[in-house]
C-alpha cells in the first residue's frame, strides 16, 4: 500500500511549531509537528510506509527502523482518509 | 501613561502570538451596488475607489492559497453585481479555500441558485448572509430603496428552499425597533431560519448623511435592547449579536450578575480588548487596499499585488496598533481611570470609536456600563 497527500489539503507552515493542514472540502484542520511536516512533504508523490520510514531514518540518522516505522504508521492512520489518500501498490497514479 | 492620543507609532514589529498568516480574509470584490441604503458603512469607499479586474483577484487568490489562508468572505458593494462572481468563487475553490458571501439578497434568482450547483461551489460555501431590516416592505424599505424588501425576501426564501446555509443580519435602526418581534417571527417561524444576527446602524458611510434619521437615540437603543433580550429568551437563544443593542444588553446583564456576586472584574477584560478579529483575519477593499478590517478603511496597509499580504499581516503598524489595543488598560484612560466597573469592560469596537472620535485608543461610550446605569453623563453625542 502507498500513501499520498490529498491534493485538496492546504499546508500552512508554522515554522518550528509544525504546520496546519486544512481540508476545505470537509472544513477540518489537523496540526502536525515538525517531523510530520517532513513526512507531509515527502508524500507529495505515492510512498509506502517503509519508504517514508527509511527517508526519516536517513534524515534524522536513526539506526533502527522499527520505532520509526511504527510512528509513520500511526501518523498515516491519523490522517486517513481525508488528509492522506491510500493507493493500491500496483495502481499507477 | 495616558493613551488618549492619535494612532500610536512604531508598531512595525510582529506581535507575539500572532500566526504567520491570517486564517481568513474579507474581500470587497466590488464597490458597485444595486441599492443605496441609508446606513451603508462602505459607501465612502464605493464612490472613491475602482474595482480590481478578474485577473488581479485571481492572482491574489493564488497568493492566499500559497499561504494556506482557509477562508474568504466575499462582500461589496453587492457581490452579485459582478458578472464574474462565479469565476472568482472558482478561483477561491481552486486555491484550497472555503468562502462566505454577504449580500443584500435582491439579485438572487433561480439562475443564480443553479450556478451554485457547479463543481464544489456548494461544498465549499460556509454561508450566505442576507440583510433584512423589517418584517414587511413598509419597514424594510424605509432604510433601503423602494421594492428592495420583496426582492430580498424572495432571495432569502429561494436560498432556504434549496438548502443553502443562509443567515440573516438585521441592522437595528429607528424604523424597525418596534418591528423586532415581527421580524423575529418572520425569520425564525415563517422562513424557518435556525437563527439570525443583529447589529446597529453606525456612524459610518451614508449614515453620516442620514445621521439623525438612521442612528438610534439612547431611548430607542434601550428599547431595542429590552425587546431583543426578551425575544432571545422567547426563541431560546436563536438571536445572535457581535455588536449592537443585543450584544451590549448581554454584556451589561453579565456585569450586573457579577456585581451581585461581589466580583470586581472578568478575567481577560479591563483593557481595550473587545476585538479579536485582527488576530485571525484582515480585509481587502475593492481597489486592492489591505486594511485590518473593512470597517477600518482609513488604516491602510498597502495594496495587494504590490506588497505581499504576509508582510502586511505581520509587520504593518496599522494592524499591529489595533492588536496592541488590548495591552492598554482602561485604567490608563482619562475616561475610565476612576471607574469601579473598568475590570468588566472591553472598550467597544475600534472601528466604531475611530469613526466617531478620530482616535483609536479610546473607549466607546456606548459600551460604557457607568454611562448605561446613569452614573456618568454621556456628553459625547453618541
Amino acid at each position: 500500500m502507498r500513501y499520498i497527500a490529498n491534493s485538496v489539503v492546504s499546508f500552512g507552515d508554522e515554522g518550528d511549531e509544525g504546520a496546519v493542514l486544512f481540508n476545505p472540502d470537509i472544513d477540518d484542520v489537523v496540526f502536525i509537528n515538525p517531523t510530520g511536516k517532513v513526512i507531509w512533504q515527502f508524500i507529495d508523490s505515492p510512498r509506502t510506509v517503509e519508504q517514508i520510514a527509511e527517508h526519516l531514518a536517513e534524515l534524522f540518522r536513526v539506526p533502527s527502523l522499527d520505532n520509526v516505522t511504527n510512528d509513520v504508521k500511526t501518523f498515516i492512520q491519523l490522517l486517513l482518509p481525508d488528509f492522506v489518500k491510500e493507493i493500491e501498490a500496483n495502481h499507477e497514479t | 501613561m495616558r493613551h488618549d492620543s492619535p494612532l500610536p507609532q512604531n508598531f512595525s514589529a510582529p506581535i507575539p502570538g500572532v500566526k504567520s498568516v491570517p486564517k481568513a480574509v474579507d474581500i470587497s470584490i466590488t464597490g458597485r451596488c444595486n441599492l443605496e441604503c441609508q446606513y451603508c458603512y462602505y459607501a465612502d469607499e464605493m464612490t472613491a475607489l475602482s474595482d480590481l479586474t478578474t485577473g488581479q483577484w485571481m492572482t491574489f487568490f493564488e497568493e492566499l492559497g500559497g499561504l494556506a489562508v482557509q477562508r474568504v468572505t466575499i462582500t461589496g458593494g453587492e457581490a452579485f453585481t459582478r458578472a464574474d462572481l462565479f469565476t472568482l468563487i472558482d478561483g477561491i475553490i481552486t486555491n484550497k479555500m472555503r468562502y462566505s458571501i454577504l449580500s443584500n439578497g435582491t439579485l438572487i434568482s433561480k439562475e443564480i441558485i443553479e450556478r451554485f450547483a457547479v463543481g464544489k461551489r456548494r461544498l465549499r460555501l460556509d454561508s450566505i448572509q442576507i440583510s433584512i431590516d423589517g418584517s414587511c416592505a413598509d419597514i424594510h424599505n424605509r432604510s433601503r430603496p423602494r421594492d428592495s424588501f420583496d426582492r430580498a425576501l424572495r432571495g432569502l426564501r429561494l436560498l432556504k428552499q434549496h438548502g443553502f446555509p443562509v443567515t440573516v443580519r438585521v441592522t437595528v435602526n429607528p424604523y424597525n425597533v418596534e418591528d423586532l418581534e415581527n421580524i423575529a417571527h418572520l425569520l425564525l417561524t415563517d422562513v424557518g431560519l435556525p437563527s439570525f444576527s443583529t447589529n446597529e446602524a453606525e456612524q459610518m458611510g451614508t449614515a453620516r448623511c442620514f445621521g439623525e434619521n438612521i442612528l438610534l437615540t439612547q431611548e430607542k437603543r434601550q428599547r431595542a435592547s429590552e425587546k431583543l433580550m426578551a425575544l432571545n429568551e422567547k426563541y431560546h437563544g436563536r438571536i445572535n449579536a457581535q455588536a449592537g443593542p443585543l450584544s451590549r444588553a448581554k454584556l451589561f446583564a453579565e456585569i450586573e450578575e457579577r456585581l451581585k456576586r461581589g466580583e470586581t472584574g472578568i478575567p481577560g477584560r479591563g483593557s481595550l480588548c473587545s476585538c479579536g478579529g485582527v488576530f485571525s483575519k484582515m480585509a481587502v477593499l475593492h481597489d486592492g487596499t489591505m486594511v485590518p478590517c473593512n470597517l477600518l478603511p482609513t488604516l491602510t496597509m498597502g495594496v495587494i499585488g504590490v506588497r505581499p499580504l504576509r508582510d502586511a499581516w505581520l509587520y504593518d503598524p496599522a494592524i499591529n496598533a489595533v492588536r496592541q489595543r488590548r495591552e492598554i488598560p482602561l485604567s490608563s484612560l482619562s475616561t475610565c481611570s476612576d471607574c469601579r466597573y473598568a475590570g468588566f469592560c472591553t472598550g467597544g469596537c475600534p472601528a466604531s470609536v475611530l469613526a466617531k472620535t478620530g482616535q483609536l485608543n479610546v473607549r466607546d461610550p456606548l459600551y460604557c456600563y457607568r454611562i448605561y446605569v446613569g452614573e456618568e453623563y454621556n456628553n459625547e453625542k453618541y
